[in-house]
């Protein structure tokens, strides 16, 4: 049964984080919708990843804020005390969201539904406040894990109202995260 | 003398990932930030056994790369390995007839990549 477009893209989103943070090393706890947060609140610095995506009928971005400590802690052990903790933690932030939006890409995937991805943007600053163009289409949710809270900015467009169905393609069918293919 | 690998990838932290595991193998490991600047890493070091290549990057992607590096007959027994958060058959359709010889879908397990550069730099 058809389903809106951007109802499938955050359910596929959120279905992604809840996967992702535990790999490294951040249970999530929940995941709500919440109001944007208020940069006046936020507490010192905090950091965003921003990634952008266009498909035929659609295309946003993706963000993520949260403090770097947060940040600071999903950083596999090993490679943390390899660079500035400001270095590792706006090459991360882009990184997570970066895998973020990739595996909800292979999400979409069995929606018929392709997009391509830009390179990731962080950004950090007292007050951050992440703001999309136009801002009427974008959601927010709150992410509770382990190691704090995190703020996703969810911005979906699409041309018109865009239903999707699931595919039973079986080329619409991702690898799946940590497969490994030899040719 | 240990085999040399080339990691490609815009993200300083999954070059320092990969890397670890591939210099704690025995390896040696040299870092490309995008697919320019693998190209030329490649066009400047003919001691390179493996490249390891993320696909979405600024500049030029790691498809692009492929591509542009397999034409130069020099790289013919070049194995390249894509390692990108991409799952998408077509892509790695498109990967595979460019000339990359492997895929593995981050995040990545260190042991999985280690035993493919393995097998990868013994058959080079």
């Amino acid at each position: 049964m058809p389903e809106a477009a951007d109802h499938i893209f955050k359910t596929q989103v959120t279905e992604s984080v809840e996967e992702l943070m535990p790999e490294y090393g951040s249970k999530v706890f929940c995941v709500e919708p919440c109001d944007a947060p208020e940069p006046a609140a936020n507490a010192g610095t905090m950091v965003a990843g921003i990634i952008g995506f266009t498909g035929e009928q659609f295309g946003g971005i993706v963000a993520v804020q949260t403090s770097p400590k947060v940040v600071f802690d999903t950083v596999p052990p090993a490679i943390r005390s390899r660079m500035t903790e400001e270095r590792v933690v706006l090459d991360w932030v882009g990184e997570l969201a970066n895998q973020l939006l990739g595996r909800t890409k292979n999400k979409m995937l069995r929606y018929s539904a392709s997009y391509q991805m830009s390179p990731p943007t962080a950004v950090s600053g007292h007050e951050l406040n992440v703001v999309p163009a136009e801002s009427s289409g974008s959601q927010w949710l709150r992410i509770a894990t382990e190691t704090g809270e995190i703020y996703l900015m969810i911005d979906f467009r699409t041309e018109g109202e865009l239903m999707l169905s699931p595919s039973d393609d079986a080329n619409r069918v991702a690898a799946a995260e940590g497969d490994l293919m030899l040719f | 003398m240990s085999k040399t690998i080339l990691i490609v990838d815009d993200s300083a932290t999954v070059r320092q990932q990969v890397g670890m595991a591939l210099t704690q193998a025995g390896f040696s490991v040299l870092e490309a930030v995008d697919g320019v600047d693998g190209k030329d890493q490649i066009e400047k070091n003919d001691n390179i056994a493996l490249v390891v290549c993320d696909v979405n990057m600024p500049r030029m992607n790691g498809l692009d790369m492929v591509q542009q590096v397999k034409a130069d007959a020099r790289n013919e027994g070049l194995p390249i390995l894509m390692l990108t958060t991409e799952g998408d058959p077509s892509l790695i359709t498109k990967a595979k007839k460019a000339g990359a010889k492997g895929w593995i879908v981050k995040p990545f397990n260190a042991d999985l990549l280690v035993n493919a550069a393995k097998k990868l730099t013994a058959a080079a």
